[in-house]
């Protein structure tokens, strides 16, 4: 608590002395000489992008830019972008358990006919083999 | 808390409260001097970040038209977090002047606070450009952050404590033969952790405007007035409380274990002589070394935590 309340003095001290002068001059946004558009942010995507890169080898980040181009120019008329990850964990663990399970619950459901005569055949198959490696 | 102890809190906050403020500019003109003469160039008085200052503080700010109370508060916000940690951290005296009010995982997460600041601060005028520094800084720290923390936890658990005042007193106790791998290997940890937190060679280069390069400049474009002058001086204040940890946490000898004037006297000068030689060693790396890749990061940063890992298990395992 005590520290919370060091900080919060400290903040309000620079922060009264900081805004003692008269009001900021206000501009736009410095963006190389165009004017600054809302699309010039950094998006939540772009901005973890180091992180996708850091860990690509866990993440394998896929990216795919399709342009579109005036014809006879060097100008573009459309830029389609697409990313995406791999979820390590839904598609290289719990998708292909999933798929495991259920191609194992196929092969169970044919086994299990649902024929008496089939399930004594087994017993039968069964008890031959138990003798056998008996014996 | 008796008496004494308050008065004693009293006095070493002011201390080093007085001595790492007035301080951190001054480290800042060291490492750039020297950087300079091993480049051959003469480089700035030692007066000129605090005329840099002096400047900025004096001048009329310009804001973004985008930009809100997040740019406004933010800089005071980090400048807050900072001192905070300045005044947990063993400076003069082997304890915190403000002992027993957080340890150094209280440290550790005050600068998470403080950069979270920045990074809100950068992207909320609009710009490519802070978004583009705030993205790689935030990348970088996740990076550098495991190696601060196990470095620090190696120390903690061979003092038994994480509070930085045990920390150091066991250290001074023990003499050199606190110094053993397992220390080192963590002291190396911590050392490229500092070179990342405080934007150095090779992970950053604190002079450059050069767009595709740079990290904590980045941050700092859409800044004026009084906000550059409270970010910057955040910043050299940051290397400072850095250094003090890193002296604190793995080098403490020379830090009073009493409280008296003569100690007291010693361990301060002491621990500001540790400091230049730290910022010595920066400026010789800066000067030396070209800046690497970002992609280069979770090697070189991966290194630190690798270091200290093994510092920790050998601490851990081989007792």
């Amino acid at each position: 608590m005590g520290l919370l309340l060091a900080v919060a003095i400290g903040v309000i001290v620079v922060a009264a002395a900081a805004r003692s002068r008269a009001a900021a001059r206000r501009v736009d946004t410095w963006t190389c000489g165009i004017a600054p558009k809302p699309a010039f942010q950094y998006t939540a995507t772009s901005y973890s992008k180091p992180i996708r890169l850091f860990f690509r080898r866990i993440l394998v980040p896929e990216r795919e830019v399709r342009v579109e181009y005036h014809p006879g120019t060097a100008f573009p008329s459309s830029i389609r972008y697409r990313s995406e990850i791999t979820l390590l964990l839904e598609d290289r663990i719990l998708r292909p358990a999933h798929r495991l399970g259920i191609s194992g619950a196929d092969v169970a459901r044919k086994l299990q006919g649902g024929a008496i005569q089939l399930y004594v055949a087994y017993i039968v198959i069964a008890v031959l083999a138990l003798l056998i490696w008996a014996r | 808390m008796s008496g004494s102890d308050v008065a004693t809190t009293v006095f070493l906050t002011q201390l080093q409260l007085v001595t790492f403020l007035v301080f951190a500019p001054f480290l800042a003109a060291t490492i750039r001097i020297t950087k300079a003469r091993l480049q051959s160039r003469r480089g700035p008085g030692v007066l000129q970040p605090y005329r840099d200052l002096a400047k900025w503080w004096g001048k009329l700010p310009v804001e973004s038209n985008a930009s809100g109370p997040v740019a406004r508060y933010a800089p005071a916000f980090m400048l807050g977090a900072i001192v905070t940690a300045a005044l947990l951290v063993p400076g003069a005296a082997a304890r915190a002047p403000l002992a027993g009010w957080g340890d150094l995982l209280v440290v550790v997460g005050l600068f998470a606070t403080a950069r979270f600041a920045i990074a809100l601060a950068a992207l909320d005028s609009g710009s490519a450009f802070g978004g583009m520094g705030s993205s790689r800084d935030v990348a970088i720290s996740a990076l550098a952050e495991p190696g601060l923390v196990l470095a620090l936890a190696g120390v903690a658990v061979a003092a038994g404590s994480t509070d930085l005042g045990t920390i150091s007193a066991f250290g001074i106790i023990h003499g050199v033969g606190l110094l053993g791998p397992a220390h080192l290997l963590a002291a190396a940890a911590f050392g490229i952790v500092i070179i990342a937190e405080t934007g150095h060679y090779p992970v950053d280069n604190p002079e450059t405007h050069l767009e595709l390069t740079m990290v904590h400049e980045g941050m700092l474009l859409e800044a004026s007035g009084r906000s550059l002058a409270t970010l910057v001086f955040a910043s050299e204040l940051k290397l400072v409380v850095l250094a003090a940890l890193f002296s604190a946490a793995f080098f403490p000898f020379g830090a009073a274990t009493e409280m008296a004037p003569g100690p007291i006297a010693l361990g301060l000068v002491v621990g500001l002589g540790k400091m230049l030689v730290i910022g010595q060693g920066l400026a010789l790396i800066d000067a030396t070394i070209a800046k690497a890749r970002i992609m280069a990061m979770p090697d070189f940063l991966g290194l630190a935590s690798l270091l200290a890992l093994t510092g920790l298990g050998i601490r851990v395992l081989m007792p």
